[in-house]
């Protein structure tokens, strides 16, 4: 370079510099951002804007783990059943059925499409349950619907039925095929299991909606399938009409989430912790809470622990004042619960009859002195205030409480280690609605030896009452049977109930979306003016 | 005596010959050096990162397998992710992976690495671009026109002025100012969108809380070193001549403020490349900050590794592609001056 090239005018280097960045970030910005304002809502729109928490880890209904997969599966994919206002069964797929604690007949109706255009016949239904229930597919919520024994399932597309045996009575399989996670897969996506769980199996859908745009990270589009026809009969029917489209943006920021409701970008969001409050009063919107799970201190009761002892374990449920636990966990939002379902699982014990009251100076005499390991995980309160709480109460009590607050993952590991803690709070988020999920933690084989019972004591007293609630087929028996083990379960402080998760589902004015249950099913989100 | 005269004279050092040694083009050599440092770089991330993630607290297999999981059904998941192999086989896979452009699949989604980095990245670099672009346009003359007007002790109050309001926005952390930006500006005037990349006034809120401290850095830099640029002789010797003063400024003072202003604008861009979680989080912006942010809360292995590669190779190359602007508008920066790696 010569001495004239270095002194080419500096304002020209720095053009040069500037412009080349400038049109490398414009470049950019028209890959990536659109040029569409945001809607107005209202009677203009065809359109509903949501968010996902995160992005869905799969599109295969049976092997959903979080709330993002089971809010893609439930515009995705169509069950049997659907659960309708006050517990209610309304039909979907299945027009009719009959059940018995060992049998279910479901009559599958005429309407059914999946999005290829093929027809939703008993063949199609039994060969997506046949795929639900199979090891191979390894779906955590096999032993929610069908129970421990083994399943029988065919078809008979003549006579228009499935006809799904179990071999241990189950009670709890009707309420079970409501799931999400038993969303009827057309035989396209059972054909390409890769496809299913990636969505881009086209023709896997039995749902109202098809996925037609995925971007990790960004968002995801899902279009109205104009040949379906087999919305839930929910009593009374829904109001409003369905969106043409939904865009579900992936946003893991309440706050963020909440700004962009309140500035008209979003539609329907649920929003979650201190933002809720945002919306109290506010007009324009629409809020309902609902709860996401519910919050009980579970023990190990394995060998070795201190928690094997029934007097400690009632200690710790006396040294606590559920209102300011409720303060903590959830900022006042949620409630006290006397029961480890929360009070829409069906036979839930929804008053204090059977909880311990407090009584620090009772608590005292057993607690204090005792060494205990608390493991607790952040997302209860403002950095795990929640556990906090309960340990500062303990503390208070005498007791020598080693608490570990880590995150979510940390804790996902580590209390799958029996040596790492004596105690820990629990929030059972029961995806079902159904007591034996929200049981499943405290009964059965311990998670050692490949059960769900965290607590390590298989306690055979309950799980026989469970077996007897499972063959009962009179509701009111079963439900008594319920409350019974309900008793059991507080009196002898396996679990303390302490109080709910919760969550918000928030609309604008002219749009809406159904909780049934304490559940949000996003099919159920519609244009309402 | 003539022969070695001429010896002495082929061995002396010349101006450059000494650090540089005979035969290879300084351009040649300036490019093997970056390439070696590009290398090194590389070879580091590559076993850093390798050894790092599996030091994160937290069984990727436990978050895998998702709510209510068992441990049967946690263990065979921990099988499916292949991390019951040995660690030096994992090694191997990983760098076979990495040499044939293979990142890898997810734990979590199963999508493929580099398809979540290539959905991500240009959401990242947009606004890490326009951020440095508004950084150049605003701080530089900034720094230079405060300089200007309180050379020689002039306008003392616009000097100290200059200096706290940069140095308290350069303060204010930038969730704060993201916050306030969001309050401001999409709750309040209801001017652009409060989150999300849907539109392209999208871009608007997120780059500009990217930009305010580097400008104030950038600003109160430029204003130091075109301080000192004034006062040189040469700029008097302009100024003598009378060639005006926007002529001595763009041709005797902004060309010596590139050096530093190019050097520090790049460890900028590349600091905000990998750094931009904070504002990625406070606007939704879904880019590689908030990325990998989700994937280390997931013990996503594989995307976390994938991320910080790709992040680390990046800011690599920023240093290096400005080390070439630089030699490029100056040749005795081929020779291993203070930028050298």
């Amino acid at each position: 370079m010569n001495r004239a090239e270095t002194r080419r005018p500096a304002a020209r280097r720095w053009a040069t510099v500037t412009t080349v960045l400038t049109t490398a970030t414009l470049a950019l910005a028209g890959c990536t951002t659109g040029n569409a304002s945001a809607p107005e809502g209202g009677a203009s729109t065809d359109t509903i804007n949501t968010t996902f928490n995160a992005d869905p880890t799969t599109f295969s209904p049976a092997q959903g783990r979080n709330a993002d997969d089971y809010m893609a599966g439930r515009l995705l994919f169509d069950t049997l059943v659907r659960r309708g206002t006050d517990n209610s069964i309304v039909p979907n797929l299945a027009s009719s059925w009959e059940v018995t604690p060992t049998r279910g007949v479901f009559t599958i109706g005429e309407n059914g499409t999946c999005s290829d255009g093929t027809r939703v016949t008993p063949t199609v239904v039994a060969d997506s349950l046949k795929n639900f229930a199979s090891p191979d597919t390894n779906s955590n919520f096999r032993e929610l619907v069908f129970g421990p024994g083994r399943t029988t399932i065919t078809a008979d597309d003549q006579a228009g039925t499935v006809t799904i045996d179990v071999t241990e009575p189950w009670a709890d399989m009707l309420q079970g095929l409501s799931m999400t996670a038993t969303g009827i897969v057309c035989p396209d996506g059972l054909a390409d299991p890769e496809g299913l769980k990636a969505g881009t199996a086209e023709g896997a859908f039995s749902g109202p909606y098809a996925l037609a745009e995925k971007q990790s990270g960004v968002k995801y589009a899902f279009k109205l399938r104009e040949d379906y026809a087999s919305w839930p009969q929910y009593e009374p029917a829904i109001a409003g009409v369905p969106a043409a489209t939904i865009n579900a943006s992936v946003n893991a920021n309440s706050s963020a989430v909440a700004n962009e409701l309140l500035t008209g970008t979003r539609d329907i969001a649920i929003i979650r912790g201190k933002d809720m409050s945002r919306f109290d009063g506010q007009k324009g919107f629409t809020a309902e809470k609902f709860p996401i799970g519910s919050l009980f201190a579970l023990f190990n009761e394995r060998e070795g622990s201190p928690s094997t002892d029934a007097d400690l374990r009632r200690s710790v449920a006396r040294v606590v004042d559920r209102n300011a636990f409720v303060q903590a966990a959830t900022g006042g939002q949620g409630e006290p619960y006397y029961s480890f379902a929360h009070p829409s699982v069906p036979c839930a014990v929804t008053d204090a009859s059977a909880v311990l009251p407090q009584d620090l100076a009772a608590a005292a005499e057993t607690l204090n002195g005792e060494k205990i390991k608390f493991l607790g995980t952040q997302v209860f309160g403002p950095n795990g205030a929640a556990n906090t709480y309960v340990s500062e109460a303990m503390r208070q009590a005498g007791a020598d409480v080693d608490l570990r607050n880590v995150d979510l993952a940390t804790w996902s590991t580590d209390s799958q280690k029996p040596e790492k803690w004596d105690m820990t709070l629990m929030g059972a988020i029961n995806a079902g609605g159904t007591m034996y999920g929200a049981l499943s933690v405290l009964i059965g084989p311990s998670t050692e030896s490949g059960g769900l019972n965290w607590t390590g004591n298989e306690n055979p007293e309950l799980e026989a009452l469970v077996a007897e609630a499972m063959a009962e087929e009179d509701e009111a028996t079963r439900c008594g049977i319920y409350r019974e083990i309900q008793k059991v379960v507080v009196e002898d402080a396996h679990a303390v109930p302490l109080g709910s998760l919760v969550a918000q589902t928030t609309a604008r004015d002219g749009f809406a979306v159904s909780v049934f249950n304490g559940q949000r099913d996003e099919s159920t989100m519609r244009i309402t003016k | 005596m003539t022969a070695t005269i001429a010896t002495e004279a082929k061995r002396a050092p010349g101006p450059r010959a000494g650090r540089r040694g005979p035969g290879l083009h300084p351009w040649v050599r300036f490019g093997l050096r970056r390439l070696g440092g590009l290398l090194l770089s590389f070879a580091v991330l590559t076993i850093v990162t390798f050894l790092i993630v599996p030091l994160i607290p937290g069984d990727p297999a436990a978050v895998a397998a998702g709510d209510g999981a068992s441990a049967a059904q946690i263990d065979r998941m921990r099988q499916e992710l292949g991390l019951e192999q040995p660690l030096l086989i994992q090694f191997v896979d990983y760098f076979r992976g990495i040499i044939t452009l293979d990142l890898g699949t997810s734990f979590i989604s199963g999508e493929e690495v580099s398809h979540v980095i290539f959905s991500r990245f240009p959401f990242t670099a947009q606004i890490a671009l326009l951020a440095i672009v508004l950084v150049l346009v605003i701080a530089v003359p900034a720094g230079m026109g405060v300089a200007i007007l309180t050379r020689g002790g002039r306008l003392p109050w616009l000097d100290h002025g200059f200096n706290v309001v940069t140095g308290f926005i350069y303060a204010v952390p930038q969730y704060v100012m993201g916050t306030l930006l969001v309050v401001v500006f999409a709750v309040t005037l209801g001017w652009f969108p409060a989150a999300g990349a849907a539109t392209l006034d999208s871009l608007v809120l997120p780059t500009a809380g990217l930009m305010f401290g580097p400008a104030c850095v950038i600003a109160r830099v430029v204003r130091r070193e075109t301080a000192v640029v004034l006062d040189k002789d040469y700029v008097r010797t302009a100024r003598g001549w009378r060639l005006g003063a926007a002529r001595t400024h763009l041709r005797y003072v902004l060309p010596n403020l590139i050096t530093t202003t190019l050097t520090l604008s790049g460890l900028i861009l590349a600091a905000q490349l990998g750094g931009a979680v904070v504002i990625e989080t406070v606007f939704a912006w879904p880019g590689l900050g908030q990325g990998i942010v989700n994937a280390i809360l997931q013990r996503d292995y594989p995307v976390i590794r994938g991320i910080i590669l790709v992040l680390g190779l990046l800011a690599t190359l920023i240093i290096i592609l400005v080390d070439v602007v630089l030699a490029v508008l100056d040749p005795r920066n081929l020779g291993g001056g203070s930028h050298d790696a």
